[in-house]
């Protein structure tokens, strides 16, 4: 055999192992095995009044709780959601929106995220 | 699992039919099975000219109106494939074309040639792919900008206009778009990378080639191998290039020597006479060819080729001033034939009637010529030299050069060449004001590493080799005990410095999560707003914030980004304020302003550095959060 076809063999198959390599790890941003420590919280309608709220989990915890605050200070609304690791749920509170500042607050473990909207005048 | 498979299958399987099969055809519709050209040449060659026919392919289907599909595009492929095919076959029905050129040696190698060459070849492909292994993902701002018209074209099935920018040139994308029609992979996968690695391997393995065409001696091409695919394998031009997506340096390292070999390879035959022969006029056709191919990937390799053209001129013709009454009419008869210019007047066609750049079309010349005007374009100083280029093959770089000069070989037009692409990047890099030219003296600059490679690997042969290849050992068995000492020394130096500087530029491993955060908070906007909203983000605290707009897909220019802070305080080129001011003054009377002239409604920021103005607005809502992104809604 020519050993210049040798070379092109050699080449490529090193080729398609570095690729193949590559291709492997090239999803790791969206895997549960490497990206495990975060969660994040949205309003279902971020242009509307309604407080819907979505948490979506990428961390190894999988028990929320979750509190509605009027102006940061009068809870009004709380409960806890059970969420697998990348899952994510939405929730639809019941509960009456004052012209205050509406403030969604979620946690698990000790780390605690907010969103809010501002429903004054 | 069976669909990254056969994902993976289709991508390769594209790999092979867009880019090697149509240049592998073409040559065998040129050359047939003649010897001039060896089997790993044309496997070399083939890709090259693969990525340039389709780039016409693609050009040519634009210019019939023809929407560009996975459809159009194969059938377009297998019918310049037939063709070629065919011609082959009516053309090695004639005597001659066959057997008419000698058996070529160059290209056998001893078994210690070979096992070394793998070795080399193992080890350039092994570091790479370890540096590429922490930095594959899709993060780095300029691939998500080209991957941003590589996703318009596929979506579209048609070549993009780029807005009229002339930041973009059509033959950076349409590798990529090609690939992306064929396989169905993704943007966001590692096939960019992993398409560009191979481009990069594919220059490296085209300079190989070359070397040893123009020199010869195939230690020479070895040691080419060491020191552009070996040492210093990660620094930029290399392996942070390719992740960084700086597609068009990159594509132009592939095409810049691939047109050097065709050039050289039709003026090959000055060194024994002035009769040209078969095969040169099909070389200068293939030079040609692939010179529009480089023209249409990257106006600054492509302007940088300009000016190594004028000095590969200036230098052969002095050389040879004694003899221009034969060299003159010798030339003529090799440009003026039916294939040559033939290619030449087609590609000016295309070029200007069927696909014109945007650059040419937006006078982007006339912002590359003149006084430098910014302190980034007054020249690189040696020591910046030998930090992008590496101490060991900067010196023995320039040592190449005067002994190159030493030995110039003056019919020897791959003398020239290599001469003239080595001293003209240094100039233009360190000496702008020279030459007019205005652009940044280091994106120059990185184009030097590849003559300097060969310059490094010509004069350490110089300096320790030998004409007779398997006398090496015994050459400097008995030179004394300094030569083989001084050798050992330089290759110390040389392997040291060469391999420390990969290792320095490996990363730790990379934090996946604000990659991940930067795309669920994007993929959250694309669905939770409409073109009539205008979204601000921010590019400095915000990890792979450029493919933001591959997920909204509204316009290159969508959404709106606050850019480096020291952009806004460039005064040779004043900016707009508004991207910055509505971020860092919410609520000032010019961000009013801003926010009411722009629309902006929605502003995606990094909770760490740009949170508490926003807390503080009653006028603004927090409705997303995770612990790398908040982003805020205007609510009147």
């Amino acid at each position: 055999m020519n050993p210049n076809n040798n070379f092109i063999y050699f080449f490529l198959a090193l080729f398609l192992a570095s690729s193949v390599y590559l291709f492997a790890i090239d999803s790791r941003y969206n895997s549960p095995d490497y990206n495990t420590d975060w969660y994040a919280v949205s309003f279902a309608d971020p242009k509307s009044d309604r407080l819907d709220f979505v948490i979506e989990n990428f961390s190894s915890q999988t028990d929320f709780h979750w509190e509605i605050l009027a102006d940061n200070t009068e809870k009004i609304s709380q409960g806890d959601v059970g969420i697998q690791t990348g899952e994510k749920k939405e929730l639809s509170p019941l509960v009456t929106v004052s012209d205050k500042k509406m403030t969604i607050r979620v946690s698990t473990g000790t780390d605690t995220q907010e969103i809010y909207k501002n429903m004054q005048e | 699992m069976l669909e990254a498979i056969t994902s993976q299958i289709l991508f390769y399987a594209a790999l092979a039919f867009a880019f090697f099969l149509p240049g592998y055809a073409l040559l065998l519709a040129i050359f047939g099975k003649s010897k001039a050209l060896n089997a790993l040449e044309r496997f070399i060659l083939s890709f090259g000219l693969g990525i340039v026919s389709v780039d016409f392919l693609n050009f040519s289907l634009a210019g019939l109106g023809l929407p560009i599909t996975r459809l159009s595009l194969s059938a377009s492929i297998a019918l310049l494939v037939s063709a070629c095919l065919i011609i082959h076959k009516i053309r090695s029905k004639k005597a001659g074309l066959e057997s008419g050129m000698a058996e070529e040696k160059l290209f056998d190698f001893s078994r210690h040639q070979t096992v070394l060459i793998f070795l080399l070849v193992f080890l350039t492909i092994f570091i790479k792919t370890a540096y590429l292994s922490d930095t594959v993902f899709p993060t780095a701002t300029d691939m998500g900008h080209h991957m941003y018209w590589t996703q318009w074209m596929i979506d579209n099935h048609r070549l993009p206009d780029y807005d009229q920018m002339p930041d973009f040139i059509i033959g950076e994308q349409i590798p990529f778009g090609t690939i992306g029609l064929l396989s169905g992979a993704s943007v966001f996968s590692a096939f960019p990378v992993i398409t560009l690695l191979l481009v990069n391997l594919l220059g490296i393995l085209t300079v190989f080639i070359l070397a040893l065409r123009i020199f010869k001696r195939k230690n020479i091409a070895i040691l080419v191998l060491l020191f552009l695919g070996v040492l210093y394998a990660v620094a930029s031009p290399q392996a942070k290039f390719v992740s960084g997506g700086v597609v068009g340096n990159i594509m132009g390292n592939l095409l810049m020597p691939l047109a050097f070999y065709f050039y050289y390879r039709s003026m090959e035959f000055f060194e024994t006479g002035f009769a040209a022969e078969k095969s040169s006029r099909a070389f200068l056709a293939l030079a040609i060819f692939t010179t529009f191919g480089l023209f249409y990937t990257h106006h600054l390799t492509a302007f940088i080729l300009l000016f190594i053209f004028a000095m590969i001129a200036a230098v052969f013709f002095t050389a040879n001033f004694k003899d221009w009454k034969k060299l003159l009419p010798a030339l003529s008869r090799l440009v003026i034939s039916p294939q040559v210019l033939a290619t030449f007047f087609a590609g000016l066609v295309f070029f200007f009637l069927i696909f014109t750049p945007n650059y040419v079309k937006n006078s982007a010349v006339n912002t590359a010529v003149g006084a430098p005007s910014k302190e980034t374009r007054v020249g690189l100083t040696m020591e910046n030299l030998r930090s992008s280029i590496g101490e060991a093959r900067i010196a023995l770089g320039l040592l190449g050069i005067i002994i190159l000069i030493a030995g110039f070989k003056k019919r020897n037009f791959g003398h020239s060449i290599i001469l003239a692409w080595a001293v003209m990047i240094f100039l233009m890099s360190t000496q702008p004001h020279l030459l007019f030219i205005n652009l940044p003296s280091n994106r120059i600059g990185n184009y030097l590493s590849y003559p300097i490679a060969i310059l490094s690997a010509y004069s350490l042969y110089a300096l320790f080799g030998t004409d007779k290849r398997s006398k090496t050992s015994e050459r400097l068995a008995s030179s004394g005990n300094l030569i083989r000492a001084g050798f050992i020394v330089v290759l110390t130096f040389v392997l040291v410095d060469g391999i420390s500087d990969s290792a320095s530029a490996f990363k730790d491993k990379t934090d996946l999560a604000p990659v991940a955060q930067t795309f669920d908070a994007s993929s959250y906007l694309a669905q939770k707003t409409s073109s009539n909203d205008m979204i601000l983000k921010d590019h400095n605290y915000i990890t792979a914030d450029s493919w933001m707009k591959i997920f909204l897909m509204r316009g290159y220019k969508y959404p709106l980004s606050r850019g480096y802070f020291k952009r806004y305080e460039d005064e040779t080129k004043p900016r707009e304020m508004c991207t910055l001011q509505m971020i860092a003054s919410p609520d000032n009377a010019e961000a009013r302003a801003c926010f009411a002239e722009t629309g902006t409604d929605f502003i995606m920021v990094n909770p760490r550095y740009d949170s508490a103005q926003f807390r503080k607005l009653k006028n603004f809502d927090q409705t997303y959060s995770s612990p790398g992104i908040n982003i805020y809604y205007r609510n009147n």
